[in-house]
């Protein structure tokens, strides 16, 4: 029997790209989990979170709540995860790669760093292996495919994949909302890795830019590259 | 009184919302164009529990109740009104007509697939003589060793060509009229029934609606649902819940409509600015603005009388009214809103108008349900 | 805020090696902080880490980098932004108590705050420049094309040579090993993802349709997307429509091709970052939004637009 966990960060209502990896992994032939979900944001939305992952399909969840932390932080964040997820018994973290952290989807990295478990990133699909321990897993980026063994307990953030969504079911949202959610309070601390700002400029507003109209074709050509060089696209 | 939806049931909302945006907005106007009917959806909504949601698991039901099942009408109709008439056809008039009268052992064989979704329901009461007087039908249901022979012709039944089962009044008693018609489930296939002419409609043309032919038909004792002579007063019964679907169908096209012209008269500009700033055209949006809320209250009301088990004739017949009236006003107001634009297919609203006038008519016209309200004031 | 006398600053650049050389984006990182370096007299410090699986251990490199940058106290870090980096870059944030920036736009130097990097704020109506306080280091990833790519004789930094960092263990290659690489295949393209859209209107049926806007947006690394117009008389598939029927697209390049930019249309691309209208019509109404318009023939400019950047491409892979 094996356990998966999945993490959820902070208040983005729609990075379920981890939630749906699980449960996906969940509906695999052969393969019997239980997907617990962890959800870290303010208390309302995180609780509301939970419930949503239970009605598409999770088995249960805890809330995390940061309702006084006033700016995201990866590590910050990554170690609240490690805390709560070391008493755990389980086999496979998920994050979705876009975690609500300032930008830099870290929070996977920085978590698994902290348990001492392998980590792979963007991460397209993951075969549940027959025997063993290890994990199949295949990873998108860069312009490559790469098919990895990820030997388990291991951290995966994956990538989304909107045309093939999770539904929540009746029977989930009954079972979601029948009962209590537990809700954990916690403090960001430690060394944080933000960046602030320091000053602003306006950026320019649409307007017409230059208009040639006399041109030969050669001309052409050398203003349209000179353009989209200077737009860095070449 | 808590107007209030429950956290449950806006889960439920926004769970049916999402997958009507994402599965069901894909396709619609080719579907209307061609005529045919998204049955792959309509199994896959079934599969998740969407379905049944009116009526006790053992039937093969999700254990929710009337007003669940309004919301999940309601937003399935707010982007495919064909898919909400056929839902509210399987669950209401077919699942009413055999779930209010049948034995258990009827029920457990006659409900469990069209309520999971696996099956579509279709209902056969209306004939070519027999329109808002139902009474006057004339299909047949004579006894002969100890089975029943239909003979007659259903027409306009939503779901006939691709419904595996059919709730069928048939005059058992002709020489008593009105009184003497019983109601029979009859199956897809059974030899003496087939789809006689296949609708080619004004609007909700997605759904399937045909001609239901009986010669000779057989049927056996245990197809009668309740008893003899009972059927006009089951039919009206199942119309009562039917009216509850339509209302919400109707609901959820004004709903659907509505958001499209709003969102259009603030991406519009004419005379250099959006046109929502014409006051003319803001005013018209907040008066069907009010009267979709108006609609709504009486919908959810007349589900929730039906649900907590008070009686709900009056309060059905007025949310269809309401609600039917909202949807043919709302729609062709949104067509002119977008004016040339909302004459043409790809802006939706056009088709919105043509699904929404049918609801004006079936499961009782307007008349009628006027007719039911008046009676019952003056009695 | 005292001011920042460039000469005592260092500013630090990580580079990714795979497979024996530095990436392209790298060299591309490398040449733009020299650039920045020589301009304003600071010094550069460079690691290169070597990136490919099963070498690439994050801890490790990062514990090695830390204790190397931790000496030279650099203001600014740069990294090219890959799919590693900004995981890498967090956790060497955290060893250095450093500020961690991801997809900067531009990096400057400014007199009062130093090196900095910048991006646009989510509404795109601001650039926001970012630092940190009390002197700690700022790391910030940087995505491709951000510095124009340099020649092969700017690689050398102006002070040292490229330092190698390599993991001191390889423990954790033993728990993710490779099965199979190879280059991903394009399947269905979601234009709304594009960075760059290369799209056509009525205006292509005098050169001959899609397939001169096909190799364009190939060369440029980019997909095309079309107007109504095009849907209508199926050149196009309908998930290649952009407009107020279709869908709304905010890369960072949109070259309208003959499209004569109706309102149904724009509404779809106003959002680009930057916009280049070709069209024969000099009234057409596209170039009023468009940053750089032309008013000329497809079928002349199309096919020399191509064979210019072809010849362009032959170069930079000969260099």
């Amino acid at each position: 029997m094996l356990a998966r966990q999945v993490k959820a960060d902070g208040e983005t209502r729609y990075d379920y790209s981890g939630v749906e990896a699980a449960l996906r992994l969940k509906a695999q032939p052969g393969c019997e989990a239980s997907v617990f979900v962890l959800v870290l944001g303010c208390a309302k939305e995180a609780v509301q979170q939970v419930r949503e992952a239970i009605a598409m399909g999770a088995d249960d969840g805890r809330a995390l709540d940061l309702s006084d932390q006033a700016e995201p932080d990866a590590a910050a964040f990554a170690r609240i995860f490690a805390e709560h997820v070391q008493e755990e018994d389980f086999t496979l973290l998920l994050s979705g790669s876009f975690p609500l952290d300032a930008d830099t989807a870290a929070t996977g990295l920085l978590t698994a760093v902290k348990l001492g478990i392998p980590f792979v990133s963007h991460v397209d699909s993951i075969q549940h292996a027959q025997e063993g321990t290890a994990l199949t897993v295949v990873r998108k980026a860069d312009g490559r495919v790469q098919t990895l063994s990820v030997s388990t307990p291991c951290l995966a953030s994956v990538l989304p994949h909107p045309e093939a969504p999770v539904y929540k079911t009746v029977a989930g949202i009954n079972r979601a909302y029948a009962r209590e959610i537990e809700l954990i309070s916690v403090q960001c601390e430690g060394s944080s890795v933000r960046a602030e700002v320091r000053g602003r400029e306006k950026a320019q507003g649409r307007k017409r830019g230059r208009l040639l109209t006399a041109v030969s074709t050669d001309e052409a050509v050398r203003q349209l590259i000179a353009e989209i060089t200077e737009q860095h696209m070449l | 009184m808590d107007f209030q939806l429950s956290e449950r049931r806006q889960a439920l909302q926004q769970a049916v919302r999402e997958f009507a945006e994402k599965e069901l907005l894909p396709g619609v106007i080719e579907r209307d164009e061609k005529s045919e009917y998204p049955l792959e959806l309509y199994k896959k909504l079934g599969s998740m529990g969407y379905v049944g949601l009116p009526y006790e698991e053992k039937y093969g039901g999700s254990g929710g109740d009337y007003l669940d099942y309004a919301l999940c009408v309601e937003e399935i109709s707010k982007v495919d009104a064909s898919l909400g008439i056929s839902y509210s056809v399987a669950m209401s008039l077919y699942g009413g007509s055999i779930y209010n009268g049948a034995t258990e052992e009827q029920k457990m064989e006659f409900l469990p697939d069209v309520f999971s979704g696996k099956a579509l329901g279709g209902f056969g009461l209306t004939e070519p003589n027999a329109g808002s007087d139902a009474g006057g039908c004339v299909t047949t249901a004579t006894k002969k060793d100890g089975r029943y022979v239909l003979n007659g012709l259903k027409c306009f039944n939503t779901n006939g060509p691709l419904a595996e089962h059919f709730a069928v009044y048939a005059l058992t008693h002709p020489e008593l009229g009105q009184k003497g018609l019983s109601l029979f489930h009859v199956k897809k296939g059974t030899p003496g029934f087939t789809i006689g002419k296949i609708e080619n409609k004004m609007g909700i043309r997605a759904a399937q609606v045909s001609e239901l032919v009986f010669e000779n038909c057989e049927i056996p004792q245990s197809a009668l649902i309740g008893e003899e002579c009972t059927g006009f007063k089951q039919a009206m019964k199942a119309l009562d819940g039917g009216r509850i679907g339509v209302a919400a169908q109707g609901l959820g096209i004004a709903e659907g409509a509505f958001e499209i012209a709003r969102k259009y008269l603030m991406t519009r500009e004419q005379f250099g600015k959006p046109i929502y700033r014409n006051q003319h055209l803001a005013f018209k949006m907040a008066e069907l603005e009010c009267e979709i809320e108006q609609a709504k209250y009486m919908v959810y009301k007349a589900a929730l009388d039906k649900s907590e088990g008070r009686p709900y004739t009056i309060p059905a017949a007025k949310a269809k009214l309401v609600c039917t009236n909202a949807a043919m006003h709302v729609t062709t107001e949104a067509v002119q809103m977008l004016g040339g634009n909302g004459y043409m297919r790809e802006y939706h609203v056009e088709r919105m108008m043509r699904d929404a006038k049918i609801t004006q008519i079936y499961e009782g016209t307007n008349e009628i349900q006027k007719l039911v309200i008046s009676g019952a004031l003056f009695r | 805020m005292t001011k920042h006398d460039s000469d005592m600053i260092t500013i630090a650049v990580i580079l990714e090696e795979q497979g024996g050389n530095l990436t392209p984006l790298s060299r591309e990182v490398l040449a733009g902080a020299s650039a920045l370096a020589q301009t304003y007299g600071a010094v550069l410090e460079s690691l290169v880490l070597k990136s490919t699986l099963p070498d690439y251990d994050p801890a490790s490199f990062a514990d090695e980098a830390a204790a190397r940058l931790g000496k030279v106290a650099p203001q600014l870090i740069l990294m090219g932004a890959s799919s590693l980096s900004s995981g890498f870059c967090a956790l060497l944030a955290e060893k250095l108590s450093a500020g961690l920036l991801c997809d900067c736009t531009e990096v400057r130097f400014e007199a009062e705050y130093g090196f900095c990097p910048l991006r646009p704020n989510a509404a795109g109506s601001e650039k926001l420049i970012y630092g940190t306080s009390g002197g700690r280091p700022l790391i910030a990833t940087v995505r491709p094309g951000v510095f124009a790519a340099g020649r092969a004789a700017e690689l050398i930094p102006a002070d040292g040579e490229l330092r190698m960092v390599s993991a001191a263990q390889q423990a954790s290659a033993k728990l993710i090993s490779l099965l199979d690489e190879r280059a991903e295949k394009k399947q269905g393209v979601d234009i709304t993802k594009a960075d760059i859209l290369v799209a056509g209107g009525r205006g292509i049926a005098s050169c001959g349709g899609f397939e001169q806007l096909k190799t364009l947006a190939e060369l440029l690394g980019g997909e095309i997307a079309a107007s109504r117009a095009c849907i209508e008389a199926g050149w196009a598939d309908a998930s290649m429509q952009v407009g107020q029927t279709g869908r709304t697209v905010h890369p960072k390049l949109y070259i309208a091709c003959g499209i004569s930019g109706a309102i149904q249309h724009v509404t779809g691309m106003k959002d680009a970052e930057c916009i280049i209208a070709i069209n024969k019509n000099p009234a057409a109404p596209i170039f009023d939004i468009a940053d750089l318009g032309i008013v000329g023939n497809l079928e002349n400019i199309l096919p020399a637009l191509i064979k210019a950047l072809q010849e362009k491409k032959g170069e930079a892979n000969a260099v």
